[in-house]
């Protein structure tokens, strides 16, 4: 399957449908120049690939993309629209999903709470109309439990879905987290370092999982990982990065022959 | 291959049903409210007047230990400072009583609302100081208060030092004497409140405060507005203590700066911890160790080592050490071991 996505001739997602674009993007923390003006675009309904090696500066552009930073330089929008000016709690709601590098997950909450908790963005009911609990609120909720419920299902974490997260197991959170991210019905989904602390098999899951959200759910991956196999599998395109400057974008044929990606990772022959 | 794992139905929360010695028991939660509820009814009728007067005293405190656990509990933010709020539902229900002439329960509903109000004033600036800065702020809010309540120059609203006298309302039904009255006015305003709690802490609202607690980061990415769930559960959990007070004041007849100082909130903060964190039952069993802890201490004291006035120091000794018990053996609290009994024996 890797292969048909690969080697077939015209690349996935429309050239002009691009959902994300990066523009000039300069992140100083003091004197570091964590990123120095980085621009690409994501096309509509693809794995878009973010490598580079460590500190090159993806972490900080992710958390430019979920608000986290604000950078000191450029634009990014969505969808046509600029994100800079949106506090970031409503970065779900417009469409923007993500999970964390280090498992961000609410610890002491079941498997089904932490994944409702993911349709906080789809749901409206507040602080006055949940303490009288009203008929629509009962209908907003039973909702929401039905589509946690859908993804515990899908992501087969049903023998936990009643367990407090923080005791299971490395990747079951790691499911969790990425059901809790599907919750919010995101667009375009960012992928924090998945496949960090999981055994080969997992990964290839994970790899397989990816490839299903694209397809299935319509939803738009940008995934900046280090394990390379998973993505040049699953990628559709590939921005590479480092010192915090783009330093090359493609397919994942042609970041792999691209002389400044693989002097990146290996060095200069001197 | 994974047939059998998705085909399950089985979406029901195993501690929905317990299983003890064979004997399923799947509505014990619902057994377990009634049989509460008909002790609740049924107990000032058989316990003497200062009885009825302690049960009373015990859910006026768990309600405030309600309000703070909503803050701490599910939140995640401290404070030192519900004495303060306390105290203004308590003063707010006095001047409409002994200055205005209002009704009692007309006074309630007004007085959570100011707490509300004053609460979510005191969160916004709150919102810029975590765990011990936190602490900090809320308890000179605590020390400020009684100080302000004497202030001379409010003292044609606040009676100054003196306080304030709040009438005990009559019963207006004939089977009930003036102290069950009361007994049953606040046991009723108390099952509302935790009735909503309730509400709150399993729906949406509930999930964004928990959540807050356990990852603010996450809870922001996930849509949640943490800076407004922060003060309005701030200003919800002012509401509730605040009520509190304004059925304290009912209760104690009387409103003075000194009924208010710092050591009330930490009396709540001991119901909250004994009591257990995050679990609104466990602020009725937080209010029966306000009331009873130290009675109990005094007993067990004199029991052991006699009826001699030099022995009474150990009281506290004793006090001090149930709560050391506490935090180390029932490091959750009473519901918190109720919780882990549970997980037990559901099946």
């Amino acid at each position: 399957m890797d292969s048909v996505t690969n080697f077939s001739p015209t690349p996935r997602g429309d050239e002009n449908d691009t959902i994300l674009e990066v523009s000039d993007i300069a992140v100083r923390f003091g004197g570091i120049i964590a990123l120095d003006g980085v621009s690409f675009n994501v096309r509509r309904g693809i794995v878009q690939g973010l490598i580079g090696p460590n500190g090159a500066g993806k972490t900080t552009l992710f958390n430019c993309l979920s608000r986290l930073y604000i950078p000191n330089q450029g634009d990014i929008r969505f969808q046509g629209k600029t994100i800079l000016n949106s506090p970031p709690h409503q970065m779900a709601e417009i469409g923007i999903g993500r999970t964390f590098q280090n498992l961000a997950l609410f610890k002491t909450m079941t498997v089904l709470d932490n994944i409702m908790v993911g349709g906080h963005a789809r749901s409206r009911s507040d602080f006055v109309s949940n303490a009288f609990r009203l008929p629509w609120v009962s209908r907003e909720e039973n909702n929401l439990r039905e589509a946690a419920w859908e993804l515990i299902d899908y992501l087969e974490l049903n023998d936990v879905a009643y367990q407090q997260v923080g005791g299971l197991p490395f990747g079951t959170q790691k499911r969790v987290e990425m059901g809790r991210a599907l919750a919010a019905e995101p667009t375009l989904l960012l992928l924090d370092e998945p496949a960090g602390g999981l055994n080969h098999d997992e990964v290839n899951e994970l790899g397989d999982l990816i490839k299903q959200v694209r397809d299935d759910r319509d939803i738009t991956v940008l995934l900046v990982e280090h394990h390379m196999s998973l993505v040049m599998s699953v990628s559709d395109q590939i921005v590479a990065i480092d010192f915090g400057r783009k330093i090359g974008e493609g397919t994942p044929e042609e970041i792999q022959q691209n002389q400044n990606v693989i002097n990146a990772y290996l060095g200069t022959p001197e | 291959m994974t047939v059998e794992k998705m085909s399950v139905g089985n979406r029901i929360d195993p501690a929905t049903k317990l299983k003890i010695m064979n004997i399923e028991l799947p509505q014990w939660r619902a057994f377990m409210i009634v049989a509460g509820l008909a002790l609740a009814v049924i107990l000032p009728f058989i316990v003497e007047g200062f009885s009825v007067f302690q049960l009373t005293q015990v859910m006026v405190y768990a309600i405030a230990v309600l309000g703070l656990n909503l803050l701490t509990g599910f939140n995640g933010q401290f404070s030192l400072g519900h004495s303060a709020f306390y105290a203004l539902g308590a003063y707010t229900t006095a001047i409409m009583i002994d200055q205005y002439e209002i009704t009692y329960y007309w006074t309630i509903i007004p007085a959570g609302i100011i707490c509300f109000v004053g609460g979510f004033l005191f969160g916004l600036p709150a919102l810029r100081l975590d765990g011990l800065y936190l602490a900090l702020a809320t308890f000179a809010l605590a020390v400020a208060t009684p100080q302000l309540l004497r202030y001379e120059h409010f003292e044609g609203f606040t009676g100054g030092v003196q306080g304030l006298d709040v009438f005990k309302p009559d019963s207006p039904v004939e089977f009930l004497n003036a102290d069950q009255w009361l007994y049953f006015f606040v046991l009723f305003s108390g099952i509302l409140l935790i009735i909503g709690a309730w509400n709150l802490v399993r729906g949406r609202t509930g999930r964004a405060m928990i959540a807050i607690r356990d990852n603010p980061i996450a809870a922001r990415s996930m849509g949640i507005n943490t800076a407004a769930y922060k003060s309005l559960t701030f200003g919800v959990s002012g509401f509730y203590t605040g009520i509190a007070g304004a059925l304290g004041a009912i209760v104690a007849e009387f409103v003075a700066p000194d009924s208010f100082t710092f050591f009330l909130s930490v009396w709540f903060l001991v119901g909250m911890v004994v009591g257990g964190l995050a679990s609104i039952p466990a602020a009725i069993m937080g209010g029966f160790f306000i009331v009873y802890g130290q009675n109990f201490s005094e007993e067990v004291v004199i029991n052991l080592f006699g009826d001699d006035p030099s022995k009474k120091a150990l009281i506290w000794v004793f006090y001090g050490a149930i709560l050391i018990f506490t935090v180390y053996v029932v490091p959750n609290g009473v519901a918190g071991l109720v919780r882990r009994w549970v997980a037990r024996f559901a099946r």
